[in-house]
């Protein structure tokens, strides 16, 4: 990092996606401020402008409250997406002892919880009771409440179907939806450029900081001049 | 119901309350520093204290739950004298540069030293000096200002979830801050900036922009997700300065994301200060004078 600032004559890009962390993205800008030849974007191309302030559900944040046993997190990082929604689970969780199970792969998470990876049918196979202990979990539980996203969606089920499915299961379900990814929304407001592949000064010395190496990567940097770091 | 006796005046208060929150209930405001309603209770500042009939010491409010009959006392002579202790041992090692302190203005010990504190200093010792912690690009420690009151740690370990801050060393060499140097990685890590009651965790980018006089406020609605928290934005002329959280039970309580507060310099940049007209043929955006 010394070697990029002090380079005040080439000009340097740093991609980040939208898993980087606030806090290493506050720090990236201070760099950017610093050598104004260093340009910080992102790999994603395409980000929502709109944003949504409802809950497309009857249940709304306060629902968290009314939730004393099981909670089931769908296809979403509840830390990234919603800090505050994450925050109120915590906090219940404390007061509580809340049973989370993550419906997802394992990531950092602040709340003691279980991870269960599996793929959608079988994730909707717990629900009709086929999964013993995760099954009585949500059978038992007085008020199960689920936290799902806009990634259930590409997942391949319509939310709609999921949660008619689930109240015809449970009378007392509560379920949340979380708009939008929250941190691809941080990106646009943190004013970081999110188009690298039109954008000829992003195409000359580019490190990439923990971006996975796939097609959506490949096909923003089919121009680039030199090798990425 | 149990029924209490404050300042000579009887009400009847739900049992299992603690004597602040039940003074708080009737419309009485007890100083404090380390009490805060969506943490656990500590009581190591000691500035709650009031006098219950019967008892020789004073008694910590924040503490001490009601019971039947008993009857207290928050403005008493005694009671004045006692805060006014507590007071001057908080200033024994706090230094005096409000000034050049970005609380200033909103300082419960600058406030609270206003009203209950002595108007002189016995000490004349030197004060002590502690290291300032780095947490990161958004949070300015200065901890020589710290007066001890453990929310900042409590709110790390209880509501982020993350061990970061703690108490280190006793007496008069006590600390806060970690064992090993790291940052403080939360998500929501900018709001010990307003548990803080001093200046001893302030906000980075706020840092000497202005005083707290100088802004105007609006309230709004965070835009960077879907929840809709609601905030105070703090501005001056059409520059923002800085965002707080705006208590909402219903919603995020008094808790703001660091990406709802720390992303308003965005703002200055990606607002559209001139009228632009589409030319369809040309297929860019013009500027109209």
């Amino acid at each position: 990092m010394d070697t990029i600032l002090n380079d005040k004559r080439s000009n340097f890009s740093v991609v980040v996606n939208e898993d980087i962390g606030f806090e290493n993205l506050e720090y990236l800008k201070n760099v950017c401020k610093i050598n104004k030849n260093i340009v910080l974007c992102s790999l994603n191309s395409t980000i929502n402008n709109s944003n949504s302030y409802k809950y497309g559900l009857t249940d709304n944040i306060n629902s968290i409250n009314s939730c004393n046993d099981v909670v089931f997190i769908f296809s979403l990082n509840p830390k990234l997406e919603s800090a505050v929604v994450n925050t109120r689970v915590r906090t219940k969780y404390r007061n509580t002892l809340l049973t989370l199970i993550n419906l997802n792969l394992s990531y950092s998470y602040n709340i003691p919880t279980k991870f269960v990876n599996l793929n959608l049918l079988k994730s909707l196979q717990i629900f009709e009771g086929n999964y013993e202990q995760l099954s009585n979990l949500c059978i038992r539980s007085e008020s199960p409440l689920i936290l799902i996203s806009d990634l259930f969606n590409k997942r391949g089920l319509n939310t709609n179907d999921f949660v008619h499915f689930m109240q015809l299961q449970f009378n007392t379900i509560k379920i949340i939806k979380i708009n939008k990814s929250c941190n691809t929304e941080s990106l646009y407001f943190l004013n970081i450029k999110n188009n690298v592949k039109n954008n000829n000064k992003c195409l000359r010395n580019i490190f990439c900081l923990n971006l996975e190496d796939n097609y959506t990567f490949r096909k923003q940097f089919l121009n680039a001049k030199n090798e990425l770091i | 119901m149990v029924c209490i006796k404050i300042n000579e005046l009887k009400f009847l208060i739900k049992p299992g309350t603690t004597i602040i929150e039940a003074c708080k209930t009737v419309g009485i405001t007890i100083p404090r520093f380390c009490y805060h309603e969506t943490l656990s209770i500590s009581g190591n500042c000691r500035m709650c204290l009031v006098e219950i009939e019967g008892l020789e010491k004073p008694v910590a409010s924040c503490l001490t739950e009601i019971s039947e009959g008993i009857s207290i006392y928050t403005d008493s002579a005694f009671v004045q004298k006692a805060r006014e202790n507590v007071v001057e041992t908080l200033l024994l090692n706090h230094p005096l540069d409000c000034p050049i302190c970005d609380q200033a203005g909103e300082c419960d010990l600058q406030d609270q030293v206003k009203s209950f504190g002595n108007e002189s200093t016995r000490y004349y010792f030197n004060k002590r000096g502690v290291e300032d912690k780095n947490c990161g690009p958004l949070i300015k420690t200065i901890m020589t200002r710290c007066i001890h009151c453990t929310r900042c740690v409590r709110f790390g370990s209880e509501v982020a979830g993350i061990d970061f801050l703690g108490t280190l060393n006793r007496g008069t060499s006590t600390e806060i801050g970690s064992y090993v140097s790291k940052f403080f990685d939360s998500e929501i890590s900018g709001n010990v900036i307003d548990l803080c009651p001093v200046g001893a965790l302030t906000s980075k980018p706020y840092g000497f922009k202005a005083r707290p006089w100088e802004l105007r406020v609006n309230e709004t609605i965070d835009l960077t997700d879907s929840t809709g928290s609601n905030m105070y934005i703090n501005f001056k002329e059409s520059d923002i300065y800085r965002v707080l959280p705006k208590s909402n039970k219903n919603i995020n309580e008094q808790i703001i994301s660091d990406k709802a507060r720390f992303s308003y310099d965005s703002n200055r940049k990606n607002r559209i200060k001139n009228i632009f007209r589409f030319k369809p043929t040309v297929q860019k955006l013009r500027t109209i004078n």
